[in-house]
């Protein structure tokens, strides 16, 4: 495996040790390359501070993050924007999902950790989708 | 054997910060490089010593052999099953829109 996007998704799973956990972190061991996007990280710390009810649990994983090998890009929106518009994407995907398959795609990662099947509309591999 | 421009990369003989040596990595060394090289994405191993060098050598030895979210929120908080990225949306932004 080469590169592997991060999805909000994966960050949940592993944080809140979920039951796909130890498959999501083998995922994360095979991969060479670990990349997310700020929107992403920006959805993992709305979802830990919305589950916890406190903010310094979503701090706490943030520095972890930020010590680990996962390279949060941060691609201008614009640039996103007109990776989108040149795709002609319908669909129900956030700004962080385009984010991420934008960057996925520029960094040719082709696999995403995430449960969602729409990222496949973009030739990318969703290793957890269940569809 | 590498080329490093400077000294505080364990292995490299001691000199002058600037001056070019080179240095034959140890076993463990090697694998850190390696490691090293994989984690940051980098192409080649000797970009990998450069990085470990320009980091110096304990920030760029944590950066590589760090494991991957190691922390974990409560076990209170513990999933029963897997989200779908409709249910981490709710959670997000409070609700359907």
């Amino acid at each position: 495996m080469a590169g592997l996007a991060l999805d909000t998704w994966a960050f949940v799973e592993t944080y809140f040790d979920g039951p796909r956990r130890a498959d999501v972190e083998r995922a994360l061991e095979a991969a060479d390359v670990l990349v997310t996007v700020r929107e992403v990280v920006a959805e993992t710390f709305g979802f830990i501070v919305r589950r916890t009810a406190r903010t310094q649990p979503a701090w706490e994983w943030w520095e972890a993050l930020s010590a680990s090998p996962v390279h949060v890009r941060e691609p201008p929106l614009a640039e996103v924007r007109r990776f989108m518009a040149s795709r002609n994407r319908a669909g129900s995907l956030s700004l962080a999902d385009h984010a991420l398959a934008h960057t996925a795609l520029h960094e040719h990662a082709r696999d995403v950790a995430t449960g969602d099947a729409e990222f496949r509309a973009f030739g990318l591999i969703p290793l957890f989708a269940k569809r | 054997m590498y080329h490093a421009e400077n000294l505080m990369f364990p292995g490299a003989p001691s000199g002058r910060m600037g001056e070019v040596v080179s240095f034959r990595p140890s076993r463990e060394e090697a694998a850190l490089i390696e490691r090293a090289r994989r984690r940051m994405g980098l192409r080649t191993r000797a970009e990998a010593v450069r990085f470990l060098i320009r980091e110096g050598s304990e920030r760029g030895k944590r950066v590589a052999d760090a494991p991957v979210f190691k922390l974990r929120a409560p076990e209170k908080y513990r999933l029963k099953r897997s989200l779908s990225s409709e249910e981490i949306d709710e959670v997000v932004y409070g609700g359907d829109p």
